[in-house]
């Protein structure tokens, strides 16, 4: 089934993509998190009228400005990428990202552009009132612009809303409301602002902790700590909730990444939550349950919790959470079915489409037949579900088989990058609560390693926010939009040279500008609030 | 223009035109919200300081390669330039979702 395609440009299209997300991801949170801290400390110098506030606010806004400026247009190159390296995947989505992206579009442009404008150039051109409105504006837009495009993602992990239409052979948004507000849109967009505010609090805490180690720029570092600190606790408990949330949303609607997720392989009732371990070797832990009902978990050396996924996951100590083995070979008891059952359903679904299509060509009349199983709730419920397994169908039993571990994502980084994200997120909980209590009690100054450890966290924000994305994206493999299509289906066949050299291409470029921005950044810091 | 005519204006009019007309009237009475405008962004342009000139020349450098030289080099719009009607393309599509 895979001859005619070259993996090596699967790949390579993955790896293009992944990298600009990455890269685009750095500058977006710091923009959604920071746009709302200086809106707070506008809004303290509004209301007490303290020039000292205005500083703080138009220090941050300078940060707030270069690093608008270094992500402007880096999200431009995935929407390239969207026509020209993903083009099967973007004919079969079109009607349901185009609405969105383009809303996404207008409303950034003009919302933003307007209003920063008014934050940069309007002090003392506008009035007080009208600054300030125009920065919580540039805070709402930048917020509102980003629902569009987690919309879009939320709609590849669960897709919903939609009708196929064979003729097109595209699928057409049936319910707005069903893809804009589905459990798993809603969660996405919580918890990535969520924690997107997280990592902006930490910047803003880490900077005014390398102020106060230097012994410069006290007060500013101290009213920064005092908001962010607040904004970042806030923003840490909301994420655990809307992480929780989420979590339970995945382990419904994707479990093989919920189960790759926990390192979970083996269903079990009262199952454990392992807070830590090591994934071994996963290529002997795939047994039919029926032959071995607990064969030995390949995560080593593991700390676990029992009975706690279960409970996390259904409010039930006892319940039954399936492993990665029970949506292999299937779990009759519990309703699940085998991968191999799914692969054979979706090549059902696969070879529906193509007879339906040569009944068009040859204008038979077995044509409204077909098309019949295309307006049918029940075969789409059971059958068409699965038209993305069809491309690992084998007519030799064993050789299809044998590919029912390729819908497994790679259990390590998923794994590894899940239990950092969450570790990462109680650290920050942790400092913020300490940095709040400093603050407050006034003993800030002195506690150098606090302050180190406020330092350092900045690098550990991104790490962790990043870890977050390759927990969804990579925890989707090998599905681009889930169960529908893969990866494989989703690229367009260019010459795999083409894909290499563009993303060398944006690779150097891009580190050249990162380097150049970072330092205008590390020179604005130095310089403190000279310029304000 | 009746506003203009009693201000004095209408002389500039069939000298620079109405836009010069209009604009040396904003100038001269500042409270209107065009020039205003105008004002906020030329006038945050001209002072801006030298880093952020930098990041504008960053920005323009980014643009300049994003469109200038990748787009039209190596992203093109690949069902599109390689099809011409939707029916090919979805053969197309079909044919490549079934075979692999």
């Amino acid at each position: 089934m895979f001859d005619n395609l070259d993996l090596s440009l699967v790949n390579w299209s993955r790896l293009q993509f992944a990298v600009t997300a990455m890269y685009h991801w750095l500058f977006v949170p710091l923009t959604l998190g920071l746009s709302f801290i200086i809106a707070f400390m506008e809004t303290l110098y509004v209301r007490t009228g303290d020039e000292k506030w205005k500083q703080i606010t138009k220090y941050w806004m300078r940060l707030f400005g270069i690093n608008f400026a270094i992500g402007v247009a880096t999200g431009l190159i995935l929407e390239f990428q969207f026509g020209t390296n993903w083009s099967n995947y973007s004919w079969f989505v079109g009607d349901i990202f185009g609405a969105p992206l383009a809303i996404e579009g207008i409303m950034a442009f003009f919302m933003e552009s307007t209003f920063i404008a008014v934050m940069f150039f309007g002090w003392n051109k506008v009035s007080k009132g009208f600054h300030l409105t125009a920065t919580w504006l540039t805070a709402i837009g930048s917020n509102l612009s980003a629902v569009w495009i987690l919309v879009a993602n939320a709609w590849m992990q669960n897709p919903t809303g939609m009708h196929f239409n064979p003729d097109m052979a595209r699928n057409e948004m049936t319910n707005f409301w069903a893809v804009f507000l589905s459990q798993t849109a809603v969660d996405k967009f919580m918890h990535t602002t969520m924690s997107s505010y997280i990592l902006a609090a930490v910047f803003v805490i880490g900077i005014s902790s390398w102020y106060l180690i230097k012994k410069r720029e006290q007060l500013l570092a101290k009213r920064s700590i005092m908001i962010a600190s607040i904004f970042g606790l806030l923003a840490v408990l909301f994420t655990i909730q809307t992480g929780d949330s989420s979590a339970r949303d995945v382990a419904k609607v994707q479990p093989v990444k919920f189960a790759a997720m926990e390192g979970h392989f083996t269903g079990s009732e009262a199952s454990p939550l392992i807070l830590m371990g090591f994934v071994g070797d996963t290529e002997t832990a795939y047994i039919d349950p029926a032959i071995d009902p607990a064969p030995v978990s390949p995560v080593k050396y593991r700390i676990e919790i029992p009975g706690l996924l279960s409970l996390m996951t259904t409010y039930e100590l006892n319940s039954y959470i399936p492993g990665l083995n029970d949506y292999l070979y299937g779990n009759a008891k519990h309703g699940i079915l085998s991968t191999e059952e799914k692969i054979i359903r979706g090549h059902e679904a696969q070879q529906k489409l193509l007879a339906y299509k040569q009944a068009m060509a040859e204008d038979s009349p077995t044509a409204d037949t077909l098309r019949a199983y295309f307006q049918d709730t029940e075969w789409l419920a059971s059958t068409f579900k699965y038209f993305g397994y069809g491309s690992y169908y084998n007519s030799d039993s064993a050789l299809l088989k044998a590919n029912i571990t390729k819908v497994i994502p790679p259990i390590g980084l998923v794994f590894y990058s899940f239990h950092l994200m969450v570790a990462l997120g109680f650290w920050f909980l942790l400092l913020f609560i300490v940095m709040l209590y400093f603050v407050f009690k006034d003993k800030l100054e002195h506690q150098r390693l606090w302050l180190y450890a406020s330092l350092w966290s900045i690098p550990l924000a991104y790490i962790s926010s990043e870890a977050g994305w390759i927990v969804n994206e990579v925890g989707r493999q090998p599905w681009t939009i889930q169960d529908l299509m893969t990866c494989s289906q989703s690229v367009t066949n260019l010459g795999s040279y083409s894909v290499m050299i563009t993303c060398l291409l944006f690779g150097v470029v891009f580190t050249i500008l990162l380097i150049a921005e970072i330092k205008i950044i590390l020179r604005q810091i130095s310089k403190g609030t000279k310029e304000d | 223009m009746i506003l203009l005519q009693k201000k004095g204006y209408i002389w500039d009019k069939y000298q620079y035109g109405y836009i010069i007309d209009t604009y040396k009237y904003m100038k001269e009475n500042k409270r209107t919200t065009l020039y205003k405008i105008i004002h906020l962004y030329a006038d945050g342009f001209r002072y801006m300081p030298k880093w952020a000139k930098i990041l504008w020349l960053i920005i323009i450098i980014k643009l300049i390669f994003m469109f200038g030289f990748m787009r039209p080099v190596f992203f093109h719009n690949t069902l599109s330039n390689r099809y011409q009607t939707d029916q090919q393309r979805v053969e197309h599509v079909i044919s490549d979702w079934t075979s692999h």
